[in-house]
């Protein structure tokens, strides 16, 4: 069986880069198998959504520790955004 | 001539005092105008500073905004500052919302389970752990027989987050 854990993070504030790196942070940290990381927020940073767009495109990727490579959502509100 | 010649000195003398006195008569008069002037004005100067505490109050009309109206909205305004909710408050109505947004999406799923950080399972939303969580508010787990089939899962709760349909 195949699994895929989602660590789903909500922010009703402005989420900064540093946030956002935190909240990757802990994910990983917590959970080993951890492949995903969702926050979503009422509005973000234009360095936090960067950050998030390079965690996703930087050739040497986040990984959990069972080395699967773990993506990063910033998922901002479309209407505040 | 000797008379003539005094009574013309005496005519020219008499005629130069006059007119000395007529210019002294003249600068008299003014000394005397300034004095009575300035004695006026004086007085008129002590009688207004004497008369200044007892005289009634002059009424001024200020400027100011009496409209009753903005007074209630002004009230209305305090009032709603005062109800409104805490950043707490507001933090945790947003999750509530937020979650049960999602429990709603995925109710009918059986291949998607939720957990804390730590592994509990949240069956609800007044299971979520209200405490501090280090940055984790709930882990979505999905367990499908294929890879595949866990990946069209998750892309499809990801979906479901970054772009609720309001």
């Amino acid at each position: 069986m195949a699994k895929y854990e989602i660590a789903v993070e909500f922010k009703s504030n402005r989420v900064t880069r540093p946030v956002l790196h935190q909240t990757v942070g802990a994910a990983v940290h917590t959970r080993s198998e951890i492949r995903e990381v969702i926050v979503r927020c009422i509005s973000a940073t234009r360095a936090a959504q960067d950050a998030a767009a390079k965690y996703n495109d930087d050739v040497p990727q986040l990984k959990n520790r069972a080395g699967d490579s773990v993506r990063v959502t910033l998922a901002v509100d479309p209407q505040e955004r | 001539m000797t008379r003539n010649s005094r009574r013309t000195f005496s005519r020219h003398a008499y005629a130069a005092r006059t007119i000395r006195e007529i210019s002294h008569f003249d600068t008299y008069v003014n000394h005397i105008v300034t004095v009575a002037w300035g004695a006026f004005m004086l007085r008129f100067v002590v009688d207004w500073l004497a008369g200044a505490n007892s005289l009634p109050a002059i009424d001024v009309e200020t400027p100011v905004a009496r409209d009753p109206s903005a007074i209630l909205q002004f009230l209305k305004r305090q009032q709603a500052v005062e109800e409104a909710p805490t950043p707490r408050e507001r933090g945790l109505q947003f999750h509530r919302e937020e979650f049960s947004r999602l429990f709603e999406a995925v109710e009918g799923w059986p291949t998607v389970e939720f957990i804390t950080s730590h592994g509990l399972p949240i069956a609800s939303v007044d299971d979520l752990p209200r405490s501090a969580d280090g940055g984790i508010d709930v882990v979505v787990r999905i367990v499908t027989p294929t890879e595949r089939g866990a990946r069209i899962v998750a892309g499809r709760i990801r979906s479901m987050i970054s772009n609720p349909k309001v």
